[in-house]
């Protein structure tokens, strides 16, 4: 007797994506640390490049999950890791933007395909990684507004705030997010593929 | 007997606390670290809560120095002591949330009715921490004797291959503990569909609403007057 | 009432489009009756524990013919979730057993899946601590446990919501000699409760006293059977022929002897290590030679710093005090790298490419020379017909002996085996011994951390046994090396 192969998420498929988005979070967390000392100078482009990284694991996991409600529970794990962190706001975010990406890619049925998912990712990390950037911008403001009255001003505060440097950031996202789809892509038929663990992509 | 706090008081404290500090000034960001430290005393780390002490004291301190100085760069050590005190409180209240056990953790998401198995998966995720840790150092020593590890200088000027040798054992291992994990998780019925028990009492404590009490009774105070004009 | 607790009638499975697993297998266990079932690896044990616990077909998807009975009931209307109320099952790797943090929660993790009162559960958690003797882990963490305890807790954690039959698979390969000690006590207390247990493993000695029957499995068929009085008459000969390991215990004073002293090669003198430089020691003023194409044994029980060893050894680590030298020179922890290597437990650690081949020219530089290089260790390891595969493809000892190809390419002259025997049966066994012998002749000195005492037996060589060496544990002694 087999089994009923279903279209939703079974428990297995749930310990997975939790599993998977652990290592990504952790991923983003001590890349994030890494480029910390660069902030200064390299912030536009400083979570273009962590998120570069979190592609491969996620398209891993959407691989082999293969499912509708990946994207969003992703979203929502990471949501509540970062609730947990002390930024709450984000989990909204994340939740949003993991829904969206569920409707792209269940209005192209593209589970499995490399073209949706990176449409679908990119929008989630659009939204995911504007907020964190106008999240730090709002805190440094706050901060410097605090400082002019003790007579210290900074000229980087323009890179936070200037709408030039804001769509730079933008677009070093999208691109970080669509390079770094392609190349999990491609590690993807490299190993696990050829290694049998994720049906051919 | 340690005094615990309900989790769900103690993610209700954290979520308030983390849009606090968004709005609190520099004198009252100082007190709501005093706050967290007493938090911390209450849920009996008290080790935890002599370390976390010492390290505001000395940002506190460092701030006092900066404000006093005219040169530059210190300010930018302001800069720094403002980060340290605006993420203490919150980095403190998570610290007392990770010594929840894990039956109590669920018990209480369980009366939130979130589901059943997003309840598990969180669970088990915040368990994996630790684990994914382990296993990467792992991996690390042999890459480390083979030359191909991150921490190599060298291998700085290829990241996308340093990356791949991370990230293929690392996935491949995860994906063995994911398949074990859920495996085992059937065999203890993780698919039944009845309502699921808990060893747990999810009943807030009287104690709990005192905390509650004296929180806001805390907030509100630190709020209208300005105790420290800093 | 029929007491047949679980009954395979002409089971005949394979996993998606392979060969078939089991072929037209029948069994038949008894209530209360304890099972050992075992054989070569690839016989079909484990998946023979997959049928009962529900596994299969539930999780493992594949073409299964033939009838199954749990407790008189024709598994076929069984739930995935049903199954888990008849059947408990207990695995090799405690690390993805377990779902809490606590050894309470974890205790009560399956009947509170099934909905249990809570009052009945604490009542059922209460008895079976008190009757494996884990009472006094109530209050702990899981992380702070030995792997024997954590064996125990998995154990307990199946006990509490009481099924009438239990499953273990591979359930010693984790465990040292005082760990198997305590499962097997384990296990009698099951039986005498009146539990039906299946083990399927390789392991066999430590269940001597408890089993009443053993079931021997080739390709996926009953090849023989006996009980346990039968088992316990077969000669020596006869196991052999069998593939099955020793049923006696070996002791560790079996293996401890004196041996001519040769030219030091490798001397560690007053060496002192830790987990780092500022940690308590795990093993202090160590004086230990070794000449070169020796093979040495290490054995002891687990957390006393064999790891930390093997790491200091092969420079991962730096010693905290004393040195290491090589040919009468201080290696330093970086010229350590360069000779020594290191071949874990799990080989899965210690891949990172995709393929064969790939994986042993991976950090060098791709000369002809390389590549006649490989191709004659491929070669020699069995290996040489595998070489564009995957090497997530290979089984367990194939991606062993890979893992020992690509140490062989850096040509160390110190090789660390850390536990290669774990889940091997005898026949594999055996092929490592000769392996790890065929290599010592050639010059390389060989350190082997082992519990498999079966195993270090096989060599004739010497075996050093570590006590607990520090203070922070329970006897304090010193390293004790016996010659």
């Amino acid at each position: 007797m087999k089994k009923k192969k279903t279209a939703t998420l079974i428990s297995k498929d749930y310990l997975t994506i939790g599993l998977y988005t652990v290592v990504g979070f952790v991923v983003m967390m001590v890349l994030s640390m890494a480029t910390l000392p660069f902030m200064v100078w390299f912030y536009p482009y400083a979570t273009a490049f962590v998120l570069f990284f979190t592609c491969p694991i996620y398209l891993l996991m959407a691989f082999k999950v293969g499912k509708k409600g990946t994207l969003l529970l992703f979203g929502a794990i990471n949501g509540v890791f970062y609730a947990i962190m002390g930024t709450i706001y984000i989990l909204p975010i994340t939740l949003l933007g993991g829904f969206i990406g569920e409707v792209i890619l269940a209005k192209t049925n593209g589970y499995r395909k490399l073209g949706p998912q990176t449409i679908a990712f990119t929008i989630y990390n659009l939204l995911y990684g504007f907020s964190n950037y106008i999240i730090l911008a709002i805190s440094a403001d706050y901060y410097f507004k605090m400082m002019e009255n003790t007579g210290y001003t900074d000229n980087h505060l323009e890179y936070l705030t200037d709408p030039f440097w804001i769509m730079i950031s933008t677009v070093a996202l999208i691109a970080a997010i669509c390079l770094g789809c392609l190349f999990g892509y491609k590690l993807l038929n490299k190993h696990f593929v050829k290694a049998g663990v994720i049906k051919s992509a | 007997m340690k005094k615990s706090i309900d989790p769900r008081i103690q993610f209700l404290l954290l979520i308030v606390q983390s849009v606090l500090v968004l709005c609190a000034g520099m004198g009252q960001l100082i007190l709501l670290n005093v706050f967290a430290l007493f938090y911390l005393v209450y849920a009996g780390l008290y080790q935890t809560a002599c370390k976390m002490g010492a390290v505001i004291a000395t940002t506190v301190a460092l701030y006092g120095y900066m404000l006093l100085s005219d040169q530059q760069w210190v300010k930018f050590l302001g800069f720094l002591c403002f980060l340290v005190l605006r993420f203490g409180p919150v980095i403190i209240m998570a610290r007392v949330l990770q010594e929840v056990p894990t039956g109590r953790l669920m018990a209480a998401m369980q009366s939130l009715r979130l589901p059943k198995n997003f309840i598990l998966t969180l669970a088990v995720t915040l368990r994996f921490f630790p684990i994914i840790k382990m296993e990467n150092d792992t991996i690390q020593m042999s890459a480390r004797l083979r030359g191909l590890s991150y921490s190599q200088p060298r291998n700085w000027l290829r990241p996308l291959q340093v990356f791949e040798y991370t990230f293929v054992p690392l996935m491949m291992r995860t994906m063995k503990i994911a398949d074990e994990l859920t495996a085992s998780a059937m065999t203890k019925g993780i698919d039944c569909p009845d309502q699921r028990t808990s060893i747990y009492q999810t009943r807030l404590t009287s104690k709990d609403l005192i905390l509650v009490a004296f929180f806001i009774g805390y907030m509100v105070c630190i709020f209208t007057f300005n105790f420290l004009e800093v | 009432m029929i007491e047949t607790a679980i009954k395979l009638a002409n089971i005949t499975f394979s996993y998606d489009a392979e060969e078939p697993q089991l072929k037209n297998l029948s069994l038949e266990i008894e209530k209360g009756e304890c099972v050992l079932v075992t054989g070569a690896s690839g016989c079909g044990k484990t998946t023979l524990t997959r049928l009962i616990n529900g596994l299969i077909p539930h999780y493992y998807e594949g073409e299964l013919t033939g009838e199954l009975h749990l407790n008189g009931k024709n598994a076929r209307e069984l739930e995935e979730w049903e199954y888990g109320q008849q059947v408990g099952s207990v695995f090799q790797d405690a690390r993805s057993q377990f779902f809490t943090s606590n050894v309470l929660d974890e205790l009560a993790f399956a009947s509170e899946n099934y909905g249990l009162e809570a009052e009945r559960i604490n009542q059922r958690i209460e008895a079976v601590m008190k009757q494996n003797q884990i009472d006094y882990l109530k209050k702990r963490k899981l992380a702070q446990l030995s792997s024997g305890e954590k064996q125990k807790v998995a154990m307990g954690a199946v006990e509490v919501h009481s099924p009438e039959i239990f499953v273990l698979d591979e359930p010693s390969a984790n465990l040292d000699n005082q760990g198997n000690a305590q499962l097997a006590a384990t296990v009698k207390q099951l039986k005498q409760a009146g539990k039906t247990i299946l083990i399927a493993d390789h392991r066999i000695h430590y269940l001597m006293e408890v089993v009443d029957r053993v079931v021997y499995l080739a390709k996926g068929e009953v090849k023989a059977q006996w009980t346990i009085d039968e088992f316990r008459q077969l000669s020596k000969t006869a196991l052999h022929s069998f593939d099955i390991r020793e049923k006696q215990e070996v002791y560790i004073s079996e293996l401890l002897r004196e041996e001519n002293r040769e030219p030091a090669f490798l001397a560690l003198q007053n060496l002192t290590i830790g987990y780092h430089r500022l940690a308590p020691s795990l093993i202090k003023d160590l004086n230990l030679t070794l000449a070169k194409g020796e093979i040495v044994l290490i054995t002891g029980e687990n957390g006393l710093g064999k790891t930390t060893l093997a790491r200091t050894l092969c420079g991962l680590n730096k010693e905290q005090a004393g040195s290491i030298n090589i040919n009468g020179q201080m290696q330093t922890a970086k010229k350590r790298r360069e000779k020594c290597w290191f071949v874990l437990q799990d080989a899965d650690y210690q891949l990172f490419s995709d393929s064969v081949l790939n994986e042993l020219l991976l950090g060098t530089k791709k000369t002809e020379e390389n590549l006649v290089k490989a191709e004659r260790l491929l070669k020699e390891l069995n290996l040489w017909k595998l070489k564009d595969q995957h090497p997530a493809t290979l089984s367990g000892g194939q991606k062993q002996r890979l893992v020992f190809a690509v140490g062989l390419m850096r040509e160390p002259e110190l090789l660390i085996l850390d536990e290669p025997t774990s889940g091997l049966d005898a026949g594999n066994m055996r092929r490592v011994q000769r392996m790890i012998v065929d290599y010592a002749n050639k010059g390389i000195t060989f350190v082997i951390i082992t519990h498999d005492l079966e195993f270090a037996k096989g060599f004739g060589r010497r075996t050093i046994q570590l006590e607990k060496a520090v203070s922070s544990k329970l006897q304090p002694s010193d390293l004790a090396v016996f010659k």
